[in-house]
């Protein structure tokens, strides 16, 4: 480059112009697999999916290939069913838990695998990716027989210790099984939150944490005066972000109450799997569940493209 | 149940075209007609297919017998879809809607109704040798089959609901097996009490079609209940058998007299859990659980686990379950021919599948042949007293009768509110006069929907 | 950070092990639970360790249920869909690695054209992709299922692999876009200069120098589509084409189903992602901490 004098450059650029596409089409052109198989998969099902909402859709419907249009009627059916309003608050008790237990557990992990000194600490660095390879679905199950009353490992475990002596039915008492089922959940998803939080603490210098213990601050008054108000954006990414995933919690459900007992694990993708797939396969009905679904959770996705996104990442 | 059977097609309740009836006891009490080279299943379709497919839900690897069986007598591919059995509807409806093939499939009596309301299910009626089994099919199989007239369906199989008790327990306790529910219950506490076992009941109370619901109609049909009269209105109101028998069963829970694994339990696994030894009964349900209960590859007290009858005049239900022919088909003939190997006799005019279940898996048939042959008393025997079981069979009333909204295509959306309610009720959230209000508007919401 | 005391070092060690200690109990459940008969688990229901071991349950599924072992022998009934468990292992390695390659293709290019030529449109689509980053899967899946039966897509592997692909685009191309960015245009502009098209500076340059960036985004993609059951689970219903995840779904319900077998058939599923993790452990850890990836 240094050899060639910034004339004979240029002219060797205006040359590749002419024959070469032009940068907007360009840009189009190599967009157009990802713009293709998006509106596919993405934007249409998600418009198609409020207009499904609107119309009667049954097995017959979609074998004849006519919805007729029904109005609002699945929303009317939707929040007059009793059944669909426990399955929101099921689910919003369901995020409120999941969400602070993993932030309360992010920041201490995150801290705790920061420690560059204690050897244990590294061990746990590598394993807390573990969970997230492990298939929603395989968890669910190994947490089923983790938690089944009749054989469970974690009875056993608590009868080799000697600090039962009778089984526990963690996830079949309906007062129990909602929170039994946050665990598993919790458990998988639980190495994002640590790995932002671990992330951002190593854009922490010391300098302050040194400054301040001379000053003769108490490691908890550290913590709370220093890492925790660096820790704030990233706490807050963690939130809007774990809220939003949390609300659509379906293969743990599945797999170890299907919802039981009664209806003390219905959760709201439960319930729009359960309509739309199940018999008699009411799909405008499950279409319109997920939307209200897609639209608690869309509030959430606005306000962190809008104002988190761009003041963090 | 020769007997049951032979009252059922006199009074011919469902109304069986008389001219079919006609034809179908000619034809099958006619000796010949069986071994004439021209019987029905020996002829090959006129058409031709490359393969044949069927969905059903899973038992093992019968299916897998009976395709191949098929592909070596005549020469065509069997595609299978098989799922677990609750999930059976879904796949079922996943792939009718998707547009799909389906040749054959099945169904429990309990989701018929609703997928002859969708249109999946093709009249037998008129098809080659239709009329023959008709005229074979027990009295439960008459009622779920033959619908609106019409037959809709080949039996799978039958079973009874029959209560198990547990002999090492019943040894260690010094007791006989109950003869009233009162005695039941004492007998539980005095068990509980001495440390015989901690839940001396284990239900079949798991979300499904027959299982926690089927445990309730049982118990509310012995007590001389039904759910709904003829004229299909309900039965659940305050002071009803239905409402009485309910608040029974949840106070089983709440003195922990059941097991709590009762709510996880479907008929497989109650047995499994059975046949850990640590409970004294487990609840009425399929008689045929005793083949893993009493199997020594499977359970640690192998043979222990013994058939009861119900308190009082020891009225019990039973059920058939059935195939049917889609009208997805590719080609009506040759999905006739596969539901038939299915559901009815193969090319060598023998109830090959029939036999192969009840041999293999104790399971009842919708034949009365089948029935009254030795294949059940021989085949059943190796895991439970087989004329204790055929004596409770005569007391069974098809569930049909007990709760009569099971020819509903509502039937289906109801029970899983009655799962849920009923759940609520037997773990303490709810009491059983809640439910049984909340089930009585359930039924006009699901009717309007 | 400052050194901890001695006995705050002890607190600290406690802690690890509490947390390692958490970490392994599903895999501890699911290993012992695979390595144990059936009867085993129900004779004794509150020993630790069971008496005996074996591996027959691995070896009923390795082979397809042709060689039965010990445990299984006396069993007439294995479900069809244990038998064709390898066949869900084949597929889905295929729809993994086809949805890697196709994520990693296209996103590369669209992530490449939002670093490059900044366009109004183009970091529009960085907002999309954001966006598409929340939609729940249930409500795309309704919406899909109606659209792939209409498009013939239904049971087909391409079907999974395109459906996967769009969900999974977004999430490659926040995470390549930052890293396009980040490097040097004046490299691209050399290239320009010695006779390279901007698609070719881009391919010969840019794309080799992201090789970090791709190996991150390759690692999550093949992750999460190894893991999905929703998409697979309702576009395809026959056999021949299910998932591994797909298949241990059916196995949920189906009381035929030795419990201990369904464990065995779990850790089988999880070794790959688990060793894809492991290996790729800090390729792994910076595309999550992209902060573009669903957790």
């Amino acid at each position: 480059m240094a050899i060639r004098s910034e004339p004979v450059a240029a002219e060797a650029l205006r040359r590749r112009g002419r024959r070469e596409l032009a940068p907007g089409r360009l840009g189009l052109v190599m967009n157009l697999p990802t713009l293709l198989t998006m509106a596919l998969v993405l934007a249409y099902p998600i418009g198609y999916a409020a207009w499904l909402s609107f119309h009667r859709v049954g097995p017959a419907q979609l074998r004849r290939g006519e919805f007729p249009w029904t109005g609002l009627d699945n929303y009317v059916r939707l929040f007059n069913d009793p059944l669909f309003i426990l399955s929101l608050k099921n689910t919003f008790i369901f995020v409120a838990i999941v969400v602070v237990v993993e932030i309360v557990l992010a920041v201490a992990i995150g801290l705790l695998i920061n420690q560059q000194r204690i050897w244990t600490s590294r061990i746990t660095r590598v394993l807390i990716l573990l969970p997230y390879a492990i298939p929603p679905i395989a968890n669910g199950l190994i947490w089923s027989f983790l938690y089944s009353f009749q054989f469970g490992f974690l009875n056993r475990i608590l009868f080799t210790l000697g600090v039962i002596d009778q089984p526990i039915n963690w996830a079949g008492h309906p007062e129990t099984a909602l929170y039994a089922v946050t665990v598993p959940y919790i458990w998988r998803t639980l190495p994002f939150a640590v790995l932002l939080v671990h992330a951002a603490l190593q854009g922490i210098g010391t300098e302050l944490h040194e400054a301040a213990a001379v000053d003769g601050a108490s490691t908890w008054q550290r913590f709370r005066h220093i890492t925790l108000p660096l820790l704030l954006p990233i706490i807050v990414v963690i939130l809007v972000l774990r809220t939003s995933f949390a609300f659509t919690v379906f293969e743990e459900i599945r797999a170890i109450t299907q919802g039981g007992p009664g209806d003390a694990t219905w959760v709201a993708a439960w319930y729009s799997y359960k309509k739309a797939f199940e018999p008699p396969n009411d799909i405008g009905l499950g279409a319109a569940s997920a939307w209200v679904l897609a639209l608690i959770v869309g509030a959430l996705a606005i306000v962190y493209v809008k104002t988190i996104y761009r003041r963090v990442v | 149940m020769q007997r049951t059977g032979a009252t059922w097609s006199r009074r011919d309740l469902l109304g069986v075209g008389a001219g079919a009836l006609a034809a179908a006891a000619t034809g099958f009490h006619d000796p010949r007609r069986a071994f004439a080279q021209a019987a029905p299943w020996a002829i090959a379709p006129k058409s031709k297919v490359d393969e044949v497919n069927f969905v059903v839900w899973t038992y093992g690897d019968i299916y897998t017998k009976i395709a191949k069986k098929f592909t070596d007598d005549w020469g065509v591919k069997v595609n299978a879809t098989i799922s677990a059995f609750n999930d059976h509807p879904t796949k079922l409806m996943t792939m009718f809607a998707g547009g799909e093939t389906i040749d054959v499939s099945q169904s429990s009596p309990f989701s018929f109704a609703n997928f002859i309301a969708q249109g999946l299910v093709e009249p037998l009626d008129g098809l080659p040798g239709a009329a023959d089994y008709a005229a074979d099919f027990t009295g439960f199989t008459k009622q779920v089959a033959i619908h609106g007239g019409k037959i809709m369906g080949l039996p799978y199989f039958s079973a009874v609901w029959v209560w198990n008790y547990h002999q090492d327990l019943m040894d260690k306790a010094k007791m006989e097996p109950f003869r009233s529910y009162e005695e039941l219950l004492e007998q539980c506490r005095k068990a509980k009490k001495d440390g015989i076992c901690q839940y001396p009941i284990l239900w079949v109370a798991g979300v499904g079609l027959e299982q926690l619901p089927g445990t309730w109609y049982q118990m509310t049909w012995n007590r001389g209940g039904t759910f709904f009269d003829k004229d299909g209105k309900h039965q659940l109101g305050p002071g009803s058998i239905a409402r009485e028998t309910l608040r029974w069963w949840a106070a089983t829970f709440k003195e922990e007299l059941a097991d709590p694994e009762s709510l996880k339990v479907l008929f497989t696994a109650s047995a499994k859990a059975f046949g850990a030894g640590k409970n004294l009964y487990r609840g009425p349900n399929h008689h045929y659980g005793l083949n893993i209960a009493n199997d020594p590859a499977q359970s640690p007290t192998a043979g222990k686990a013994k058939v009861w009858g119900s308190p009082g005049d020891g009225r019990t239900v039973g059920v058939t379950h059935v195939y049917f022919l889609c009208t997805a088909n590719r080609d009506k003939e040759w999905a006739w021919k596969l539901l038939q190997y299915l559901g009815g006799k193969t090319k060598d005019g023998r109830y090959t599948q029939a036999d192969n279940l009840a041999r293999d898996a104790m399971l009842g048939s919708g034949y009365q042949s089948v029935m009254d042959s030795d294949v059940i008393k021989t085949g059943w025997a190796p895991w439970g007293d087989v004329p204790a079981i055929l004596e409770i069979w005569k007391k069974a009333t098809y569930l049909g009768e007990v709760v009569n909204s099971m020819y509903q295509p509502w039937h289906f959306p109801w029970s899983d509110r009655l799962n849920i309610e009923v759940q609520k009720c037997l773990t303490g959230q709810i009491t059983a006069d809640q439910a049984c209000d909340n089930l009585i508007k359930a039924i006009d919401e699901v009717k309007r929907a | 950070m400052l050194a901890p005391t001695p006995f705050g070092r002890v607190l600290l060690h406690l802690a690890n092990l509490l947390v390692i200690a958490f970490l392994l109990l599903p895999i501890a459940a699911v290993t012992l639970g695979s390595l144990q008969a059936e009867k085993t688990l129900q004779a004794d229901t509150r020993a630790l360790l069971p008496p005996e071991w074996t591996l027959d349950n691995f070896r009923v599924i390795l082979s397809g249920g042709e060689q039965r072992g010990a445990i299984f022998e006396q069993v007439t009934y294995l479900p069809d869909n244990v038998k064709k468990i390898r066949y869900a292992f084949t597929n889905s390695t295929v729809i993994a690695l086809s949805v890697t390659f196709a994520t990693l293709a296209m996103g590369s290019l669209s992530a490449w054209t939002i670093a490059r030529l900044g366009y109004r449109w183009t970091r529009w689509l960085v907002n999309a992709s954001l966006l598409a980053r929340f939609v729940p899967v249930i409500t795309l899946m309704i919406p899909l299922y109606v659209a792939f039966r209409h498009l013939g897509l239904l049971n087909s592997v391409v079907g999974v692999i395109i459906a996967l692909t769009g969900f999974l685009l977004p999430y490659a191309i926040l995470i390549l876009a930052p890293y396009f960015d980040q490097i040097p245009k004046e490299l691209e502009d050399a290239a320009r200069i010695d006779g390279c098209s901007r698609f070719g500076a881009f391919l010969r340059v840019s794309l080799p120098l992201a090789a970090p960036a791709l190996a991150s985004c390759g690692a999550l993609v093949f992750i999460i589509s190894w893991n999905e059951l929703l998409i697979p689970l309702i576009l395809v219903n026959k056999a021949e084409f299910m998932t591994v995840p797909v298949v241990i779904n059916s196995l949920v319900g189906d009381v035929h189903v030795f419990f201990n077998l369904m464990m065995a058939i779990c850790l089988l599923a999880l070794l790959p992602s688990v060793i894809l993790v492991l290996l790729l452990q800090k390729f792994v850890v910076a595309g999550l901490q992209v902060g573009g990836v669903k957790g």
